[in-house]
C-alpha cells in the first residue's frame, strides 16, 4: 500500500479512502464581510489596520512587474539538466534534503481513553480494550502517514498512553522498510486548569519528614503508599511533638475538626474513632475542649476498656502494659478538668495509638520493649511510659477517602519524625512512578476545601518529527501563552490578568478546561499551530444559571460560547500566527448547518436559526470559519450507540468534531484540507485484525491476543446485548399478560393471544440462543463475512404478527389507567374542596394489573453492561434535541420505549448478521471510539504542482 | 551579413566556431554594440537575443613557397569550469570525475577546491558528469543573464535553491527559494527580485568557494 509522505498528498494517494474532504468553505470573503459586518466601522478600521499587509500581498501579489520589461521571452525549460555557462566559472550544489511540504496531523476524540474523572467506560491501559485501541490508532497514523496525532479525552494517565501508542508506532515505523525512520515521541499536554505545585518524592527516594512534606500528603490523600524505614519506638512525647508540628505548620491540621467527614458523632467504627480523637486532640490543644468533650472522652475510655477486643486484638497477652495504661487514663479522666496541661491530649493519643495497633500491628507478636526511659507525670509521679512497637518495616496505604482509616496512622507516622519511602500508587495499576499525581493533588486539595475542583483535562499527543533538527526545534523554542511563560513548543490556553478564559475558569460554564497550543515545526521558521480542544458538558452552577428562556438550550449555549470566548482570545490577543482551532466541541448540526429547504417556521427552527447566525458571525469576528464540505454541509462525526447503528445502517449522526480557520492561516502560505475517515474498511483493515497484542494475564505473565479477537468479542457482546434486550422485553410482555388475565378481564381474548405468545416466545427464545451460537461460530471463522441468515426474517415476520396482537390490549390499559388516573384527580378535587386542605395522591400501586406496562423493575435488573448499550445518558454520540419550545411529551416508561423498539432490535439483529461493515462499526465505536478521525494536511507549498 | 536570433543553448563561442569566425570579433562587431553593452558575458545570452555574426574575412597570407608554413585557428575549445559542492557546500575536492559530452567520455580528478575544468568542442550541447553518488547532466550555453527571471531562477537553481519547476513566473516556489538565498546571503529577506539579490547571486555562481564559505559560516552561525 503505498503510504502518504511528507512530500505526497494523502488526498491523492488515498484516493480510495473516500475521505469526506472538508476544504475551505465558499466565498470566505462573505465570512469575511459578516465578520466587518458585525464589528462595524470601526472593527473594518481595526481589521484592516492589522492585517494591511497580507491584504496589500493578496492585492499585489507580484511586486516586480518591471521583469516583463526584463524578460524577453521565457526560454525552454530543459527539467533534469543544470544550465551551465561555458567559459565562465560556474558553481554547483545539490539541494538541501528537500523540505516537506505536507503536514498531516490526526485529529480524534478517543472517548474515555483511560483513567479519567469520569468512571464510564474507563479502563486500566492494559486492559484488552485499550491496548486494542492504541494498536488501531497507531496503525491508522502510520499508514496515513501522519506527524502528529491529537488526542482528546485522556486521563490522567496519559503518559502511559501515548507512550505505548509512540511504541507501537514507531515499531511500525522500523518495519517499514523505509531509508530513515522516523522517530515517534509520545507528548503529554499539561492539564487545562492549573493546579498548585507540591513538591513529591518518589519510590525509592528517602525523605525526611518535614512541615511541607506532612502538608504534602494530607493535601493528597489518596493513592501513596508510605513504607516507614528506621523506625524508633514510638511514645507519647513523640506523638505530641508531632500533633504540634501539625497544628502549628499545616492550617490544614487546624482546620480537621471543622472537616464534615469529621463532624459526625461517634459510632463505633474504628475510623471515627480515630478521627474523633483527631478532633477532641484538636480541641485540647486550641483550649477549646469543653465538658462534652470530656463526657465523651470519658465514654470512649470506658468502652475501651470494657470491649478490648474491639481496639486490640490480643490485649490481655501481648498488650497487657497498654491495656493498663488505658485504665489509668480512664480513671485520669475520671479525676481532672479537661485541659490539655491535664493530660487530656495525652489520653487521646494513648486513644490513637491503640487504634493504630488495631489497624497496622495486630498481627505483630512482638513483646513490648521494657526499657523505656521513665518519664514523669503530674498524676502517676515517676512511670515507665508504656513503649509501643512498630516494626522496622511496614506499608501504610495513604487514601484520604471515605472510610479509610490508614490516613490517621500514616500522617502520625510521618510527622513523627521518622523517613520514609513515599511510593506513587494507581490504585488499579499498583505501583507505579507517579502517572496519578495530577488527579491526586487536586483531589486531596478538593477534599479539604481548599479548591474548587474544576474538570482539568489533558490531551494526548503523539509526533513524528520530520527530522531530529525538527525535533530540537520543537523543544528549543520558548513557548509564550497568553499570559504565562513556559518552555517547550506547548501549552494551555490561559486568559490574562484582564480576561478570563470562560472555558477554564472553574466558576464558569466548562470549568476548567481549555485549549492545548501546539506549534509543530516545518521549518525553522514557520511553525503549524493548532489549537486543540475538547467542549465537553458538564452541569454546574453557571449552566444552571445561564441566561435564556429556554432550560433545553443551556448547556448548548455553554459549548458555543465558550468556543466563541476562546477564537476571541486567539484573535484578539498577540498570538501570531492564528492557530487551527480543531477539536470536539460537541455543536450538534442544527447549529452550524443551515437548514436545506424551506425553513422552519416554528419557534424552536426560529431560535435556532438565530443562534446559528449568531455563533457564525461571532466565530467570524474572531476571525474564523468552519470547514465544511463541498456540498456545504459539514461532515458527521459522531458514532450512535452500536444497537442504533446495526439498526439504522447510518453509524454517524452529528457534525461534533471539526476544523475552524483562521482567515489568513499562516499568512496565506499554506493551504488546509481537511477530512472525516468514514471507511471503516481502513479503520479496521482485515490486515490489521492479524496482528496481535500483548496483555497481561494471570499470575503476572502476558499472553498474545489477535486484535481479531477482541474486535469479535465485542461483536458478540453487541450482539448479545440485542438478544438478551429482546428475550427480557418478551418476557416481560407475557408477565404483563398473565397478570392482566389474572385481574380477568377479557379472559378469552388474553387466553388466545396469551397462548399464542407463549408458544412464539418459547419457540423463538430456543432458537435465538441457538442463532446467538451459530453468529458467534461463524464470527470467528471470518469476521466480514455476512452471517447468512436461514429463517430469521421468517422468525421475525411470525413474532411481530403475534406481537401486533398485544397492541390493543396495550392501549386499552393505557385507556383504563388514564381513566383511573383522572377519576382519582376528581376525587382529590372532591376532597379538597370538602376538607379545605390538600391531599397527596396516592401513588399507583406497583404491578397492578392495570398499570401501564411492563418493565421498569426490570431496568433495574438489567446489568450495568445491558444499561450503558440501551440507556445510555451521552450527551455525545446521539442526536441532540437543541431547543426545547415545546412541553415535552409525556414521557414513557422504560418498559413501553422497549416494547416499541421491539421491531428496531430485531432489525439491528438481522442486520448485525447480514452487514459486515455494521459489524464493524460497531466493533470501532465500542473499542476506539464515538467519533471519526479527522485528517488535517496542510500543504505548505500551495499551488506547486 | 548574418543577424541571429538566439536560441536555447547559443553561446558566442559556439555560434562563432560554426561560422568560423573568431568569438572576440563576433563579440567585438560593431553592430553588436548595444547587445554587449546589455549581457555581462558573451556566452550568457538571453533567448531572444539577437547577434550578428560577421562573415569569415578572406585574409592573405603571403607565404614563401617550397617551405612548411604552420597556421593556428584562434580560441577554437570551449572550456567548462564547474565547482561541485555537496548539499551541505562542502566542496568536492579530489574526487575522481568522469564527463562524457557526445559520446566522448574524459575523466580526472576534482581540484582542491573541487572544481572539474575541462575544455569541449564548440558544438558541445549537453553532457553527463559523474562524481561520486551524484549524476549531473549539463546543459551548455543555456544559463541566461542574470537580469532575467529565467537567469535567476537558474542561478537559484545550480546553488541548492530549486525553483525551476516554477520557470517563466515568480511563483510561490521562486519565492521562497529567493528568501532562503537571501538568507544565506545576508540580503533583506522579502522573496523579492531586486538588484542587489542578482548581484549576489551571480556573485555566488561565478565565483570560486563563495557559496561554500557563506554556507559554512551559516552552519557556524547556527
Amino acid at each position: 500500500m503505498t503510504r502518504p509522505t511528507p512530500w505526497l498528498s494523502a488526498f491523492a494517494v488515498l484516493a480510495d479512502w473516500n475521505l469526506d474532504d472538508c476544504p475551505w468553505p465558499e466565498g470566505p470573503e462573505i465570512a469575511m464581510n459578516a465578520m466587518v459586518k458585525s464589528q462595524g466601522d470601526q472593527g473594518e478600521l481595526n481589521f484592516v489596520a492589522t492585517r494591511r499587509e497580507i491584504l496589500e500581498a493578496f492585492l499585489h501579489p507580484n511586486e516586480d512587474d518591471d521583469m516583463q520589461g526584463v524578460v524577453e521571452s521565457t526560454p525552454t525549460v530543459q527539467f533534469g539538466f543544470n544550465p551551465f555557462a561555458p567559459n565562465l566559472f560556474n558553481v554547483f550544489r545539490p539541494p538541501p534534503p528537500k523540505p516537506p511540504r505536507y503536514f498531516r496531523a490526526l485529529v480524534w476524540n478517543l472517548e474515555n481513553f483511560t483513567n479519567d474523572r469520569r468512571p464510564r467506560g474507563a479502563k486500566p491501559i492494559d486492559s484488552p480494550r485499550n491496548l486494542a485501541r492504541i494498536a488501531m490508532v497507531a496503525d491508522l497514523a502510520y499508514r496515513m502517514g501522519a506527524d502528529a496525532l491529537l488526542l482528546m479525552e485522556t486521563g490522567a494517565d496519559v503518559g502511559q498512553a501515548m507512550t505505548h501508542m509512540a511504541t507501537r508506532w514507531q515499531a511500525q515505523e522500523e518495519q517499514s522498510g523505509d531509508t530513515v525512520v522516523r522517530s515517534v515521541e509520545p507528548l503529554v499536554s499539561p492539564a487545562t486548569y492549573a493546579l498548585p505545585e507540591i513538591a513529591l518524592a518518589y519510590q525509592g527516594v528517602q525523605v525526611a519528614a518535614e512541615a511541607d512534606k506532612v502538608r504534602a500528603l494530607l493535601l493528597v490523600g489518596e493513592g501513596y503508599i508510605i513504607t516507614p524505614t528506621a523506625f524508633p519506638a514510638l511514645d507519647n512525647g513523640k506523638l505530641c511533638a508531632a500533633f504540634n508540628l501539625l497544628f502549628d505548620t499545616s492550617n490544614n491540621v487546624a482546620r480537621l475538626p471543622e472537616l464534615p467527614e469529621l463532624a459526625g458523632d461517634l459510632d463505633s467504627t474504628l475510623y471515627n474513632v480515630a478521627m474523633w480523637c483527631w478532633k477532641m486532640l484538636a480541641h485540647y490543644q486550641s483550649s477549646m475542649g469543653s465538658e462534652a468533650d470530656h463526657h465523651l472522652l470519658k465514654l470512649v475510655l470506658e468502652d475501651m476498656i470494657q470491649t478490648p477486643g474491639q481496639f486490640l486484638t490480643q490485649p490481655e497477652n501481648d498488650y497487657g502494659n497498654f491495656h493498663l495504661a488505658l485504665l489509668t487514663a480512664f480513671e485520669l479522666a475520671n479525676d481532672y478538668s479537661p485541659s490539655p496541661e491535664a493530660g487530656g491530649a495525652e489520653i487521646l493519643q494513648l486513644l490513637m495509638l491503640a487504634w493504630i495497633l488495631r489497624r497496622n500491628l495486630g498481627t505483630l507478636q512482638e513483646k513490648p520493649s521494657i526499657s523505656q526511659p521513665q518519664q514523669f507525670n503530674q498524676f502517676f509521679g515517676t512511670y515507665t511510659p508504656p513503649p509501643i512497637p512498630l516494626p522496622a518495616q511496614r506499608q501504610f496505604w495513604l487514601n484520604g477517602y471515605g472510610d479509610s482509616p490508614d490516613l490517621v496512622a500514616t500522617v502520625l507516622l510521618v510527622a513523627c519524625g521518622q523517613t520514609f519511602d513515599l511510593a506513587a500508587h494507581d490504585p488499579d495499576n499498583g505501583a507505579v512512578a507517579s502517572c496519578s499525581d495530577g488527579e491526586l493533588l487536586p483531589g486531596g486539595l478538593a477534599r479539604l476545601g481548599l479548591l474548587t475542583l474544576p474538570h482539568a483535562e489533558t490531551y494526548g499527543v503523539v509526533y513524528r518529527p520530520y527530522s531530529s533538527q525538527h525535533l530540537e526545534w520543537f523543544f528549543d523554542s520558548p513557548f509564550q501563552d497568553l499570559g504565562y511563560s513556559t518552555s517547550g513548543m506547548y501549552g494551555i490556553l490561559h486568559g490574562d490578568k484582564n480576561r478570563t478564559l470562560r472555558a477554564q475558569s472553574p466558576t464558569d460554564a466548562l470549568n476548567g478546561r481549555s485549549a492545548l497550543i501546539i506549534r509543530f515545526p516545518v521549518s525553522e521558521k514557520l511553525k503549524v499551530p493548532f489549537a486543540l480542544h475538547h467542549n465537553r458538558y458538564s452541569p454546574n452552577k453557571a449552566i444552571k444559571e445561564m441566561d435564556t428562556e429556554f432550560t433545553g438550550e443551556r448547556a448548548i449555549l455553554a459549548r458555543l460560547q465558550t468556543l466563541e470566548d476562546e477564537a476571541s482570545m486567539l484573535a484578539l490577543k498577540d498570538f501570531d500566527p492564528a492557530p487551527l482551532i480543531v477539536g470536539d466541541f460537541n455543536v450538534p448540526s442544527g447549529l452550524v448547518q443551515a437548514e436545506s429547504g424551506a425553513k422552519s417556521t416554528t419557534a424552536a427552527g426560529k431560535r435556532r436559526r438565530k443562534l446559528r447566525k449568531l455563533h457564525v458571525s461571532q466565530m467570524a469576528a474572531a476571525g474564523y470559519v468552519r470547514r465544511r464540505r463541498g456540498d456545504r454541509t459539514h461532515p458527521q462525526t459522531t458514532l450512535k450507540v452500536p444497537a442504533n447503528i446495526a439498526r439504522d445502517r447510518a453509524p454517524y449522526s452529528e457534525p461534533y468534531d471539526a476544523v475552524y480557520q483562521p482567515f489568513d492561516f499562516l499568512d496565506g502560505e499554506a493551504n488546509v484540507r481537511s477530512a472525516a475517515v468514514h471507511n471503516v474498511q481502513r479503520l479496521i483493515p482485515p490486515a490489521l485484525l492479524q496482528q496481535t497484542i500483548s496483555v497481561p494475564g494471570a499470575f503476572g505473565m502476558s499472553q498474545t491476543v489477535a486484535l481479531s479477537t477482541v474486535v469479535r468479542e465485542q461483536m458478540e457482546y453487541i450482539y448479545l446485548g440485542i438478544v438478551r434486550r429482546i428475550l427480557t422485553t418478551l418476557g416481560d410482555a407475557q408477565a404483563w399478560l398473565q397478570a392482566n388475565l389474572a385481574a380477568n378481564e377479557s379472559k378469552q381474548a388474553y387466553t388466545q393471544a396469551d397462548d399464542m405468545l407463549r408458544g412464539q416466545f418459547t419457540a423463538f427464545c430456543k432458537w435465538l440462543e441457538a442463532r446467538r451460537k451459530k453468529f458467534a461460530e461463524l464470527l470467528g471463522q471470518n469476521l466480514l463475512a455476512p452471517c447468512v441468515p436461514t429463517s430469521l426474517e421468517d422468525w421475525f415476520g411470525e413474532l411481530r404478527k403475534a406481537i401486533a396482537k398485544i397492541k390493543p390490549f396495550v392501549e386499552g390499559a393505557k385507556k383504563k389507567a388514564a381513566a383511573a388516573r383522572k377519576a382519582e384527580r376528581e376525587r382529590l378535587k372532591k376532597e379538597a374542596k370538602r376538607t379545605g386542605k390538600k391531599t397527596r395522591r396516592k401513588k399507583p400501586q406497583p404491578q397492578s394489573s392495570t398499570s401501564v406496562p411492563l418493565l421498569d423493575q426490570l431496568d433495574a435488573e438489567l446489568d450495568e453492561e445491558m444499561q450503558s448499550l440501551f440507556d445510555e445518558e451521552d450527551d455525545e454520540g446521539e442526536e441532540t434535541e437543541v431547543i426545547a419550545t415545546k412541553p415535552k411529551q409525556k414521557r414513557k416508561t422504560p418498559g413501553q420505549e422497549r416494547m416499541l423498539k421491539l421491531g428496531e432490535l430485531f432489525d439491528a439483529l438481522l442486520h448485525l448478521e447480514q452487514y459486515p461493515d455494521l459489524r464493524l462499526w460497531g466493533a470501532y465505536r465500542n473499542i476506539v471510539s464515538d467519533h471519526l478521525p479527522l485528517l488535517v494536511e496542510i500543504d505548505l507549498e500551495p499551488g506547486s504542482s | 551579413m548574418p543577424k541571429l536570433k538566439i536560441a536555447a543553448g547559443d553561446s558566442v563561442a559556439r555560434l562563432a566556431g560554426a561560422a568560423g569566425v573568431a568569438p572576440d570579433t563576433v563579440w567585438s562587431h560593431p553592430d553588436n554594440a548595444r547587445l554587449k553593452a546589455r549581457r555581462d558575458h558573451m556566452d550568457v545570452l538571453a533567448v531572444g537575443d539577437v547577434l550578428t555574426v560577421p562573415e569569415p574575412e578572406a585574409k592573405t597570407q603571403q607565404c614563401a613557397t617550397g617551405k612548411r608554413h604552420r597556421f593556428r585557428r584562434h580560441g577554437v575549445p570551449m572550456r567548462f569550469t564547474l565547482q561541485l559542492l555537496d548539499e551541505a557546500g562542502q566542496p568536492r575536492k579530489g574526487r575522481p570525475f568522469r564527463l562524457e559530452v557526445d559520446g566522448t567520455p574524459q575523466e580526472g580528478s576534482t581540484d582542491g577546491d573541487g572544481v572539474v575544468q575541462v575544455y569541449l568542442p564548440t558544438a558541445a550541447r549537453q553532457g553527463v558528469l559523474v562524481v561520486d553518488d551524484l549524476m549531473l547532466q549539463l546543459a551548455f550555453g543555456v544559463l541566461e543573464p542574470k537580469s532575467g527571471l529565467a537567469g535567476v531562477q537558474q542561478r537559484l537553481t545550480n546553488l541548492g535553491f530549486p525553483c525551476l519547476q516554477d520557470a517563466g513566473r515568480l511563483g510561490s516556489p521562486t519565492r521562497r527559494a529567493l528568501r532562503a538565498f537571501q538568507q544565506l546571503a545576508g540580503l533583506t529577506v522579502t522573496g523579492k527580485l531586486d538588484d542587489a539579490t542578482r548581484s549576489a547571486l551571480d556573485d555566488h555562481h561565478t565565483q570560486r568557494n563563495k557559496l561554500a564559505q557563506q554556507l559554512a559560516n551559516a552552519d557556524a552561525g547556527t
